[in-house]
C-alpha cells in the first residue's frame, strides 16, 4: 500500500523510484580504443551477418549475401568482394552449419542451402514470422534454433520495438527435414542473439539487457548474464571456447527516463523521424539534427570520448558460461560503431560494424585481462 | 642531564599475565621518543603505567632523579605528563573550546570569550578546527586535533601520544610534526607510539622497539632503518612479506555482485558508479573527503542516499536500497568499519560475546534462538581461525591490543558469512606482524569466491592487497585500474587530479 502511494506522488511529481539509471563501464568493460586501433579490412555500407562457411567468409548487405576474399595487397590482410548475389529482399540474419547455409529472407522464410548447390529450399513455418529473424544457430546438422527479434515489428525496424517497449520475441526450434517449428521461449523483448552450447542455449534478450541460458526444450531459463550497460546482440562461438558477444548499442540515463515516459515518448514516435529519436543508434554524428548533447559532448571542438553517445562499438569475449572477460571497444569519438556480428576466420576475429559501415579483425584471440 | 623519568625493572601483570615485563626506560627532557612494537607489545601498557593509569606490579619509578608513584592520570597531569590516548576522551556533548578548557573553568565563564581564546590557541597550533562545534560532530582526525590542543594547553613537561597520526589527514600529519618539534625546542619531551615507521624515523631522536612484554631495544633514530626496526619488532624481516612492490597477477574476476549506478548523497556522494566482483580484492583508494567510506556505508545501509535521484544500487543484479544494515547483513553484504573503538564492538563484552551477536545479526530468529554452547564453540573457532592473542575467548575485547581488536572486530563480521565484504581501512592501528596475518586472510577471503572491497588510505596497501584499484576523487570513483598497470604516482595521480 506505503509502495504504491509512492510510486504514485513519484508519477504525479515526475520522480522515479527506481532510477533511469545504466550500470557503469567497468571491469570487464572498461573502456578501450582496441576496435578503432584494430585494422579495417574492408569498408562495406550496410555489412550486416557475418558466417564462415567452410572456408569461406560469407556477409550479407541489404539483400546482397557476398563472399569474401583476402586481397594480394602488401600485407594481405585485407578482404575484398569475391562474389555476390542477391536473394531478393533483405537477409535479416545468416547462419553457417557443417554443410548447410540458412538465411533468413524478410518476409519470405528461412532459405536451407547445402554446400555444393544441389539443394536450396524455402521453409516458411506457419506460426514463425519471418520479418524479424534476428539471429540463428545450428543446434546440430538437422535442427536449427532461430531467434525472432518481434512479431509486430520488422527486423529493420528494431528502434521502434524498444521505443514501444514490445517484449514480443520468441525463440524457435526447426527441425530442418521435416519442416516443423517449436517455439521454446515467448514474451522475450527482442531476442537479438543465439548459440547453443553442449546442452545450453543462450540468448541475447537486447531489451533486457541480459543473457539468457536455457536447456533446448526452453526449460531452465536462468540469466547468465544480467544488468548490462548496453544492449547485447549476435553471439558467435571462440575457437578457444567460449563466445564473442556483439553489442550493438550502448543504454544511455536519457533514453532510460524517455523509456520511462509513455506520453512523451508516444509523441516523439508519432511526430519525428526515427533517425532523429531519443534513442540508441547503430552510429551517429551524421546529421546535425540529431538529439546530441553538445555541450557535453565536446571540449575544444574534440568530441570526449566518455561523452554521452547514442553509439558505441563495443565486443565483448565471454567464458563458457558467458562470464565477460575482456572487451574491445570504440568510444564515442571512435568510428567503428554499430557492431552486428563477429566470426573467427583464419585465426583472427572478424568485426562486421554495420553502423560504421566496415569489417574491422582483432588478432588478439588468447588472453584474459581486460 | 638527568632524565626526566626513569623506570628501573618495571614490571604490570594483568591476571598473571605479563604486560611488560622487567623494562628500563628513560626519557630525557626536550626529546622525541618513538616507542614502536606489534599489538601487544606491550606499548600501551608502558605508557598508561607512565601516565598514571596503572601502578606497576613491582620495579621503581624516578621522576627527575627521585623515587615517584603516579597514583592517577590527575596525578601525572599535576607532576607534568600528559597523555593523549588513541581512544579520545572528549566530553562529545560539549563543543571544542569547553572541551580544550575543561576543568580550568572560571567562575563565571563567557562562551564567545571562550570560543575566541580557543579559536586563537587552535590557530598557534596550526590546527583548524571550529571552537564552537560539537565533539561529537567531529571526524576521528579533528577529535585527536582537539585531544593534542588540550594536552598541550596543560603546560605539560612530557607528552605521551598513542598513534597520534593514525587518523589524521596528511596536511594535518604536517602540522603535527611541526607542533612536535615546537614543543621540542621549548624543552618539553614527547614520545608516541606509532605503527608507521617512516613517521618515527623522520620524528623521533630515539627508538624504542618492544616485543613480547619487553624493551628489544633503544637507540638513535639515526642508527636504525625499516629493516632493522622490522627485525627488532617481529624477530624475523617481514619486508618482503609486506608491500613487496613486487609485480603480481591479478585474480580473475568473478560474477558482478555489486554494482553502484549514479549514487549521490549531499555533496559527499556526487553520481558515482562502480562495480565490484567476486573472487577478487577491489581497493579503494582515495584522499579524506573523497567519499570512499560514505559511498560503502550507503552500499551496507549505514547511510541513506538521497531520495530523489539518488542512483541506484544493485546487489547480486537486484535493486535494493537499505534503509538500515540489516537487510543488508541478512542479503549478505557487510561493513567492517574504520573506527572499530566506537561502532566496531562491545568493549566491555568478551570476545565471544562480540561474535556471538554477529552471528545473531545474520537472521536472528526468536523461535529457534542459537544455543550459548553453539554461539560460544563459534565464537571459538574463529578465534582460532584468525589467531586472536587471548588468555580465552572469554577474555573482554578492551583488554585486547590493537591487532587483536581489530580481529574480533573482523570475525564478528565474517561470522555472518557474507558475500560482500567492506573493510574500511582494515589495518589502521595495526602492528606490522599483524598486518600481514589480516593481509594473508583478506586474500583467503578472495580467494574462496567472496567480494572483498578495501578502503584504504595507504598506497603500498592498496596496492599489495587489490586485484583492481578504484580512486576516488570529491565524492565519486574517476578511475580504474588493474593491479598489474597501476603505480604510485598514477594512483596519486587520479586521486589529486
Amino acid at each position: 500500500m506505503i509502495g504504491a502511494i509512492k510510486q504514485a506522488w513519484a508519477n504525479f511529481r515526475g520522480f522515479d523510484l527506481t532510477g533511469s539509471t545504466v550500470p557503469p563501464m567497468d571491469g570487464p568493460l572498461r573502456p578501450n580504443a582496441k576496435l578503432d586501433a584494430a585494422p579495417v579490412l574492408l569498408d562495406l555500407a550496410d555489412v550486416d551477418n557475418l558466417a564462415l562457411w567452410g572456408q569461406e567468409v560469407l556477409c550479407s548487405v541489404g539483400c546482397e549475401i557476398h563472399t569474401l576474399a583476402q586481397t594480394a595487397g602488401e600485407d594481405g590482410q585485407g578482404l575484398s568482394i569475391s562474389r555476390s548475389r542477391g536473394m531478393g529482399k533483405p537477409v535479416t540474419s545468416m547462419a553457417a552449419g557443417a554443410d548447410l547455409l540458412a538465411v533468413a529472407v524478410e518476409g519470405e522464410g528461412i532459405r536451407i542451402e547445402s554446400r555444393d548447390g544441389a539443394s536450396s529450399e524455402l521453409i516458411v513455418p506457419e506460426a514463425l514470422d519471418a520479418r524479424c529473424v534476428t539471429a540463428m544457430a545450428f543446434a546440430d546438422r538437422s535442427t536449427l534454433l532461430v531467434a525472432v527479434g518481434s512479431d509486430r515489428n520488422p527486423a529493420r525496424d528494431w528502434k521502434r520495438d524498444l521505443m514501444t517497449r514490445t517484449a514480443a520475441g520468441s525463440v524457435w526450434r526447426i527441425e530442418i527435414g521435416s519442416r516443423t517449428a517449436v517455439p521454446i521461449a515467448s514474451g522475450l523483448a527482442f531476442p537479438s542473439g543465439i548459440i547453443m552450447s553442449k546442452d545450453r542455449v543462450f540468448v541475447s534478450e537486447a531489451w533486457r539487457h541480459r543473457v539468457l541460458s536455457m536447456g533446448i526444450d526452453g526449460s531452465r531459463q536462468q540469466i547468465a548474464l544480467g544488468s548490462l550497460p548496453v544492449y547485447p546482440g549476435r553471439i558467435a562461438p571462440a575457437s578457444e571456447g567460449g563466445f564473442w558477444l556483439a553489442m550493438f548499442a550502448p543504454r544511455n540515463p536519457l533514453v532510460e527516463f524517455v523509456l520511462k515516459e509513455d506520453e512523451y515518448r508516444r509523441r516523439m514516435i508519432e511526430t519525428i523521424d526515427p533517425d532523429y529519436w531519443i534513442a540508441p543508434s547503430l552510429v551517429t554524428g551524421r546529421s546535425f539534427l540529431e538529439p546530441i548533447q553538445g555541450g557535453a559532448r565536446k571540449k575544444l571542438n574534440m568530441l570526449k570520448p566518455w561523452s554521452p553517445t547514442w553509439s558505441t562499438g563495443l565486443v565483448v569475449r565471454c567464458d563458457k558460461d558467458m562470464a565477460m572477460m575482456r572487451n574491445y571497444q570504440s568510444r564515442a569519438d571512435g568510428d567503428v560503431h554499430g557492431v552486428t556480428s563477429l566470426c573467427e576466420a583464419d585465426g583472427r576475429l572478424l568485426v562486421a560494424a554495420k553502423g560504421s559501415g566496415k569489417i574491422v579483425a582483432i588478432h588478439e584471440l588468447a588472453g584474459h585481462i581486460a | 642531564m638527568t632524565p626526566l623519568i626513569q623506570l628501573r625493572g618495571v614490571s604490570k601483570d594483568f591476571r598473571g599475565v605479563l604486560a611488560i615485563s622487567d623494562v628500563d626506560f628513560e626519557i630525557r627532557p626536550g626529546e622525541i621518543h618513538a616507542i614502536l612494537g606489534e599489538n601487544g607489545a606491550g606499548k600501551s601498557t608502558l605508557m598508561k603505567v607512565l601516565a598514571g593509569v596503572y601502578q606497576p606490579s613491582s620495579g621503581e619509578m624516578l621522576l627527575d632523579g627521585r623515587p615517584a608513584t603516579l597514583n592517577s592520570p590527575s596525578d601525572a597531569l599535576d607532576r607534568g605528563i600528559a597523555m593523549v590516548f588513541q581512544e579520545t576522551n572528549l566530553v562529545p556533548s560539549m563543543s571544542v573550546a569547553q572541551n580544550i578548557y575543561l576543568g580550568d573553568e572560571k567562575l563565571f565563564n563567557r562562551l564567545r570569550g571562550l570560543n575566541i581564546q580557543a579559536q586563537r590557541y587552535l590557530l598557534s597550533l596550526n590546527f583548524y578546527v571550529d571552537p564552537s562545534a560539537q565533539v561529537s560532530f567531529l571526524g576521528a582526525g579533528k577529535k585527536q586535533l582537539v585531544e593534542i590542543a588540550r594536552a598541550v594547553h596543560h603546560n605539560a613537561r612530557l607528552i605521551i601520544f598513542d598513534e597520534p597520526t593514525a587518523t589524521l589527514t596528511p596536511e594535518e600529519k604536517f602540522h603535527f610534526f611541526n607542533l612536535a618539534r615546537r614543543l621540542k625546542e621549548e624543552g618539553i619531551a614527547i614520545i608516541f607510539i606509532s605503527h608507521a615507521l617512516e613517521e618515527a624515523l623522520h620524528l623521533a631522536d630515539r627508538i624504542t622497539v618492544m616485543r613480547d612484554a619487553r624493551v628489544v631495544v633503544t637507540d638513535e633514530a639515526s642508527k636504525f632503518d625499516r629493516d632493522r626496526i622490522v627485525q627488532a619488532m617481529v624477530g624475523r624481516s617481514l619486508s618482503s612479506e609486506l608491500y613487496s612492490g613486487q609485480a603480481r597477477v591479478a585474480r580473475p574476476m568473478g560474477r558482478k555482485i555489486l554494482s553502484v549506478e549514479n549514487l549521490s548523497m549531499g555533496n559527499t556522494v556526487r553520481n558515482t558508479s562502480f562495480s565490484v566482483f567476486a573472487g577478487q580484492v577491489t581497493g579503494l583508494f582515495g584522499l579524506v573527503g573523497a567519499g570512499r567510506t560514505e559511498t560503502m556505508k550507503i552500499v551496507a545501509g549505514v547511510l541513506k542516499r538521497d531520495y530523489f535521484h539518488g542512483g541506484t544500487v544493485r546487489f547480486e543484479g537486484r535493486p535494493v536500497r537499505y534503509r538500515t544494515p540489516r537487510p543488508a547483513v541478512r542479503d549478505g553484504i557487510v561493513y567492517v568499519t574504520e573506527d572499530r573503538k566506537i561502532e566496531g564492538f562491545f568493549e566491555t563484552m568478551t570476545i565471544a560475546g562480540n561474535i556471538q551477536l554477529g552471528h545473531l545479526a545474520n537472521g536472528y530468529n526468536p523461535l529457534t534462538p542459537v544455543a550459548p554452547r553453539q554461539g560460544r564453540e563459534l565464537a571459538i573457532e574463529w578465534t582460532k581461525r584468525l589467531g586472536v592473542k587471548a588468555i580465552d575467548a572469554d577474555a573482554r575485547v578492551i583488554e585486547l591490543s590493537g591487532g587483536n581488536q581489530q580481529k574480533v572486530v573482523l570475525a564478528k563480521a565474517l561470522v555472518q558469512k557474507p558475500k560482500l565484504v567492506i573493510l574500511d581501512e582494515p589495518t589502521r592501528g595495526v602492528d606490522v606482524g599483524t598486518i600481514v596475518e589480516i593481509h594473508n586472510f583478506i586474500n583467503e577471503l578472495a580467494e574462496s569466491g567472496m567480494a572483498v572491497v578495501v578502503i584504504s588510505s595507504y598506497l603500498p596497501e592498496i596496492m599489495t592487497l587489490s586485484d583492481r584499484i578504484l580512486v576516488a576523487r570529491q565524492g565519486r570513483v574517476v578511475e580504474e585500474m588493474d593491479v598489474t598497470e597501476a603505480t604510485e604516482s598514477r594512483i596519486m595521480y587520479a586521486a589529486v587530479h
